[in-house]
């Protein structure tokens, strides 16, 4: 076990953030995505109107489930495409989220889109569905459209609870990335569906749109991860064991500094060995940045996490980040609460050794464990809590009581006035949350990235 | 610390614009369907319910 402490921090002007611009900037995004969103929804009633044609109930419902299922997969595709203005200005937990959550919901649009299709054209040209059915897949764009469906429903199935918990998470990964070529295979239907199609703005505006978020995913998923990698040169120069099943890893590599890493932010690392596939897994800086040297702490929950408990040291890295919005520029009020779960300390731990606080300002972490041979980072705690003049608290155990909103009142006086950062299980995440809402905690005081642990 | 203009991100933006104009307007066969159904062709070309 070793002590790993940065250089003591300099002491700020002002320790609350100003308004960060990329929550700004994120927020602006969101609008006009929320403003096309709604002109792709009511455009098939406007066309209608403009083309001076009875509308059909049954084609209604076909044209605005497919325009939206159409602009849905775009939004998806953006929230994934890892564009560093939403990852820093949202999070990638909420990204993450969000994503999850319009999956199904888009699948749903395309389904209730082809459904109500056929039985339109089944009704106007007085055929069964099933005849209607086989003649709409002989149009333009319609083989390729049904194929992309197919690849829909089938990592569907695939992220369904009971098949992913079956599932190797990169089998699922990969069998995810084929959702590209799903959107893909889906544009040209789209540009022949008649509320776009004789309508060169609309198609033009369609075409940009489609190509601007395929240049996103090619910018931050691709080009990124390949420019850092000339660029930096990571490679593990040291693999130190914390706990049992649990490792810190220290990088060391070329520039680290341009990579602009904040406390309290993560990286999706790829460990260049036999194996891994090169599959990227999101871990937390557990520590500053030191020169050129990079750490970040891994418990063994997982396949790729369980491989990394023994990595060989000259490993080549590839780290494509920082991303997360939990820094100290979401702070808001002069005294902080850190509470930590778990492997959930490694961002804490980085931020409780960060965090600028000036005389008269209080800093205090909660370090919950089930037992004390679980604790990682105690001797590096223990140290910066003395040398920053703030307090750790061990809560050791598996009672609920521990995060009762009684218990945290007792454990932190003035709790309510204090910006909270929260990182650990999704259960004593969410007993947290409940407590410091009973406490009347500001919502907006709570700065949180869930991941499951 | 001042970030480095991002030249790549500029390039893609435009190839991306025009990419996304040429696919919009002259790319793949965009003819409409439904307009060879045996419907009477509306003011935009006919098509599903119109």
């Amino acid at each position: 076990m070793s002590i790993y402490l940065a250089s003591a921090p300099t002491t700020p002007a002002s320790t609350v953030a100003a308004v960060s611009p990329q929550r700004d900037i994120a927020g602006a995004v969101l609008v006009i995505v929320g403003v096309l969103g709604t002109f792709t929804g009511l455009w098939p009633v406007v066309a209608v109107v403009l083309d001076g044609v009875a509308p059909d109930p049954l084609a209604s419902v076909a044209h605005i489930s497919g325009m939206l299922a159409g602009y849905g997969v775009l939004v998806m595709l953006m929230l994934m495409s890892r564009w560093p203005v939403l990852e820093r200005g949202i999070g990638a937990d909420v990204l993450a989220r969000w994503h999850a959550a319009g999956g199904p919901t888009i699948l749903t649009l395309v389904l209730v889109h082809a459904s109500f299709a056929v039985l339109a054209w089944s009704g106007l040209t007085g055929q069964d569905p099933v005849s209607a059915a086989r003649q709409v897949l002989t149009w333009p764009g319609l083989p390729t459209a049904t194929l992309a469906t197919a690849l829909m429903v089938a990592v569907a199935v695939a992220s369904a609870r009971s098949a992913r918990q079956r599932l190797r998470w990169e089998t699922w990964h990969l069998l995810h990335l084929t959702m590209y070529i799903a959107v893909a295979l889906g544009f040209s239907h789209q540009l022949a569906g008649p509320d776009i199609a004789g309508r060169p703005w609309l198609q033009a505006t369609w075409g940009v749109l489609y190509a601007l978020t395929f240049a996103l995913v090619l910018r931050y998923r691709i080009l990124a991860p390949l420019q850092a990698a000339m660029r930096h040169r990571l490679r593990v120069v040291a693999v130190l064991p914390e706990a049992p099943g649990v490792v810190s890893l220290v990088l060391q590599g070329r520039h680290v500094a341009e990579l602009q890493a904040a406390p309290g932010q993560f990286f999706r690392w790829r460990f260049l060995t036999r194996g891994s596939g090169g599959t990227a897994h999101p871990f937390s800086l557990s520590a500053p940045p030191v020169g050129n040297r990079l750490r970040l702490t891994v418990k063994a929950l997982g396949d790729g996490s369980h491989r990394l408990q023994g990595v060989p040291v000259d490993t080549r890295v590839i780290a494509e980040g920082p991303y997360g919005a939990m820094t100290s520029a979401r702070r808001t009020r002069r005294n902080v609460l850190l509470i930590a779960g778990g492997v959930g300390i490694t961002p804490m731990r980085a931020l409780f050794e960060t965090l600028p606080v000036v005389p008269g300002e209080e800093l205090t972490l909660l370090y919950r464990a089930k037992a004390p041979g679980q604790l990682v980072f105690r001797q590096e705690l223990d140290a910066l809590a003395e040398r920053r003049r703030a307090r750790v608290i061990y809560l050791l155990g598996s009672s609920p009581d521990l995060l009762t909103a009684g218990s945290l009142a007792r454990l932190v006086p003035g709790l309510v006035d204090r910006d909270v950062f929260l990182c650990g299980p999704p259960g004593m995440s969410a007993a947290v949350r409940r407590s410091l809402a009973q406490l009347g905690l500001p919502r907006q005081q709570l700065h949180e990235e869930r991941f499951a642990l | 610390m001042t970030r480095r203009f991002d030249v790549i991100g500029l390039v893609l933006l435009v190839a991306a614009v025009v990419v996304g104009l040429w696919l919009g307007l002259s790319g793949p066969d965009i003819s409409p369907i439904f307009t060879e159904a045996p419907l009477p062709a509306g003011p935009g070309g006919g098509g599903l319910g119109r």
